[in-house]
């Protein structure tokens, strides 16, 4: 971690511990706080989990322009760099909270990001979600939660999926984030007078997808690795153009690294339901 | 509202919804509109409970062993000044992409104050946890009232939810609850999920 985001977080925990310490359990009179739905609630309840406390971070970001070729495809790595460093930074004081709790993990993460209203070039990213804590006993008598790195868990996985999840034998590892802001180069004057009056795919746009595309898997692969990881679940990918020109846009992969509990992943055979509403 | 369900010797209040508009005879207009529910054989209650869950919601958090106590609200402002540092961080002509901290810090204290009135309101209803149904965040830009051509930033965050507490704490809520796997026969976009079913666990 950098040394401003040091400084950042130091602000911030100043009101946050206070909180903080005033949801962790065992005190009399403590109370929970979340961020789930009643059915969430109930079925990560089922899971083994019990809810601690809603924990969030965030990050105020300038994400503006940087000078690129005209002409060229090309990955932006200023931007792409500044965008990790921006959710890497929301992530870890949401994190920061969940270990101050003493939580095994957090879920129903959501990560976003919100045009922020106060100048054209920044964007305010945010974490937020759900501390749990496991049960005794929970995903088949678990003891440790926490992932290779020792950090509670995170997991972008809404309440009913969690559940699903550990119920067949996973258990979340981290939230894995994979991003690209790619340049697509303008077509040359030729090339716009040479399709005039028909259709005809562009390839050079298409080869520029490809590649932002096959970038922002790449890293999210890297990122499952570092985890060790069996796989990737609940992915989410989104495109975005924040405040930029049309020309450059963010090519952005979420999900939720995950490793297996036990051998066998059986899951129970479901009932049929007719759903007789609407 | 309270009063009226009392009155009308309901238990509880389910489906709240808190409104807000301008009337037009100026101000604002508050209004809380719901429907008032009684077990039957139930003794009245001086206090009825409040809640914005719906009828299902309700009947799931009952099955489950918990009920909800009241409507929770964190809420919380936060003005900060647009001083050298963000301006600075923030202007156009800054060619290096960084953390505006500045703002950063009013986002967060705005949110994680809303969040400690959240907490501050269950413990007041005397509820056990609470569950959300939104968190909002409002950012304005305003001019300055004590410094001409200056600005402030206004953050107002907002969290609602249902506080909720346990009955019959004689046994923990999780074994109380059974879950099924389904598979809808709805619609072709019917998918496989879970329900949520009050049987007790043999």
């Amino acid at each position: 971690m950098t040394q401003a985001a040091d400084l950042g977080a130091a602000a911030i925990a100043e009101g946050a511990l206070r909180r903080l310490s005033e949801l962790k359990s065992g005190k009399s009179g403590s109370v929970f706080t979340s961020d789930l739905s009643v059915s969430e609630f109930l079925l990560v309840l089922g899971a083994g989990f019990r809810p601690l406390g809603l924990v969030l971070g965030s990050s105020v970001y300038h994400v503006g322009q940087q000078t690129r070729s005209w002409s060229v495809n090309q990955e932006i790595d200023v931007l792409s760099h500044a965008l990790s460093h921006a959710r890497e930074l929301a992530m870890t004081r949401m994190q920061t909270q969940a270990k101050a709790l003493g939580a095994d993990g957090v879920v129903g993460l959501r990560l976003d990001t919100r045009a922020n209203d106060f100048g054209s070039d920044n964007a305010e990213f945010v974490a937020i979600g759900t501390a749990v804590k496991a049960e005794p006993g929970a995903g088949g008598g678990q003891r440790n939660w926490r992932n290779n790195k020792s950090q509670p868990f995170t997991s972008n996985l809404s309440g009913q999926d969690f559940c699903a999840l550990i119920r067949a034998g996973y258990a979340p590892l981290g939230m894995v984030v994979g991003s690209c802001v790619y340049h697509i180069a303008r077509q040359g004057l030729g090339k716009v007078i040479g399709n005039l009056g028909r259709n005809a795919e562009i390839e050079q746009v298409t080869r520029a997808m490809y590649d932002a595309r096959d970038l922002a898997m790449s890293r999210i692969h890297t990122a499952a690795r570092a985890l060790a990881a069996e796989g990737i679940v609940g992915m989410q990918l989104r495109q975005h153009s924040h405040t930029w020109d049309s020309h450059t846009t963010e090519f952005l992969a979420i999900g939720t690294a995950v490793r297996p509990l036990r051998d066998d992943h059986v899951i129970e055979r479901p009932a049929m339901v007719l759903n007789l509403e609407h | 509202m309270t009063a009226e369900a009392a009155a009308l010797g309901g238990q509880g209040v389910v489906g709240v919804k808190l409104e807000v508009k301008p009337f037009p005879a100026g101000g604002l207009e508050f209004s809380a509109l719901g429907t008032a529910i009684a077990a039957p054989g139930g003794p009245p209650v001086r206090l009825p409970f409040t809640c914005e869950l719906s009828g299902q919601e309700f009947t799931k958090l009952l099955l489950a062993g918990w009920t909800p106590v009241a409507i929770a609200l964190g809420i919380s402002v936060g003005v900060r000044h647009e001083d050298k540092s963000t301006a600075l961080e923030s202007s156009a002509a800054m060619t290096w992409n960084t953390e505006i901290s500045g703002h950063t810090e009013l986002m967060n204290r705005a949110r994680q104050d809303a969040a400690e009135q959240l907490r501050r309101d269950v413990v007041k209803h005397r509820g056990s946890g609470v569950v959300t149904r939104e968190m909002e965040l409002r950012v304005e830009d305003y001019e300055c009232q004590g410094l001409e051509g200056a600005s402030d930033h206004m953050a107002q965050a907002t969290i609602a939810g249902t506080a909720i507490t346990r009955f019959g704490q004689d046994q923990p809520p999780s074994a109380r609850l059974e879950t099924s796997m389904i598979l809808s026969l709805g619609d072709r976009g019917g998918s496989a999920g879970f329900s949520v079913s009050g049987r007790e666990r043999p």
